[in-house]
């Protein structure tokens, strides 16, 4: 269930973007998910519309992607990107840290009143 | 009407550590040290909180936020009993404690009359380690009958926390909790990390804790001072 509070983060800065730029709605939000994040793209999309529901936001898209996220062993010194498997590639070594954002929004579409007020 | 694309690029809890940076500058203009107690459901957290309140009584001013996926407000009740000023928070089913929520808990405390707050966390291993609180101390509280493959099948809990107690060692003759293999995969996780074995029951290893919680408390007033 930490989905719910994961979407509404997503909210507030696609929210926080969108009021700076002048935008009267927001069409879409895209957000990236590293591969180790335990985050599920079907709860995240699940709670989507509901957090958005009476905010500027209602009706916005969801795009999830997933990339491989990256990784850094402790033991070799060796990135690499990881998905489903933590464990370093090279040497086996379980002690490694993440290195890329778990979770980001990347990008919002948003649609403005016009360019009388557009600079 | 036009369509345009913003650049983002932000951490999709970035507008939680936001207010868990408001929380922490709260905390530090009033002078108190905070501690986010995590750990599994049974674990301790309010033994050793409760325990905690009896032995500093008098010395430390305790405070306590409890959560509970409930309205039952049993935990902040027992801490009351103890001494502490408690104010309970129920998370209506979430399952982790967010900035936002300790923000609103802690409005809700006489924060200059408190030396050393614990916020309770939801009895979780998972999502609680994800979202920072403001708290100055990540604990995480394993206890024995657990197992010791808890940091192998948790590692993102085990590797975020910045002290760690092993509550129940008196119940070590009973069940099987490979104390060796645990520690490995503590020091894995999370090199040199600081651990107080202990047992709230029988008391055991708990002076040490009691003189780590006087001792951060004591810095934290002269601090403020």
């Amino acid at each position: 269930m930490h989905e719910l509070s994961v979407v509404e983060g997503i909210r507030e800065i696609a929210l926080l973007h969108a009021r700076s730029a002048g935008a009267s709605r927001i069409l879409s939000v895209r957000v990236v998910i590293a591969g180790f994040s335990s985050y599920l793209e079907d709860a995240l999309a699940m709670f989507w519309d509901g957090v958005c529901a009476t905010t500027e936001a209602a009706g916005a898209r969801l795009e999830l992607v997933r990339i491989p996220g990256e990784l850094l062993c402790l033991d070799c010194s060796r990135n690499y990107a990881g998905v489903k498997e933590l464990r370093c590639p090279e040497c086996g070594s379980e002690w490694v840290k993440q290195v890329s954002e778990e979770c980001y929004v990347d990008s919002i579409a948003v649609e403005t009143p016009g360019e009388l007020y557009d600079r | 009407m036009t369509v345009k694309t913003i650049h983002v690029s932000q951490n999709a809890l970035s507008a939680n550590r936001e207010i868990a940076e408001q929380n922490r500058a709260k905390l530090d203009a009033a002078g108190v040290v905070a501690l986010n107690l995590m750990a599994s459901p049974g674990a301790g957290k309010t033994s050793l909180i409760e325990r905690t309140i009896e032995r500093l009584d008098g010395r430390v001013r305790i405070g306590m936020i409890n959560s509970d996926t409930s309205r039952a407000a049993i935990d902040a009740e027992r801490a009351e009993r103890a001494g502490a000023v408690a104010v309970h928070l129920d998370t209506v089913g979430r399952c982790h404690l967010d900035a936002g929520m300790v923000r609103d808990a802690m409005a809700c405390l006489p924060l200059r009359d408190i030396d050393l707050l614990f916020i309770e966390n939801i009895g979780n291993l998972v999502c609680p380690a994800s979202w920072r609180l403001g708290a100055h101390w990540n604990v995480l509280i394993a206890s024995t009958p657990e197992g010791d493959d808890k940091p192998y099948k948790y590692p993102k809990m085990y590797n975020g926390v910045d002290a760690l107690v092993i509550n129940k060692t008196d119940l070590l003759p009973y069940v099987s909790f490979d104390l060796d293999n645990f520690t490995r995969g503590v020091e894995g996780l999370n090199h040199g990390l600081t651990t107080f074995p202990l047992s709230c029951r029988s008391g055991e290893g708990l002076d040490q804790w009691f003189d780590w919680m006087a001792s951060i408390a004591d810095r934290k007033a002269a601090l403020a001072r």
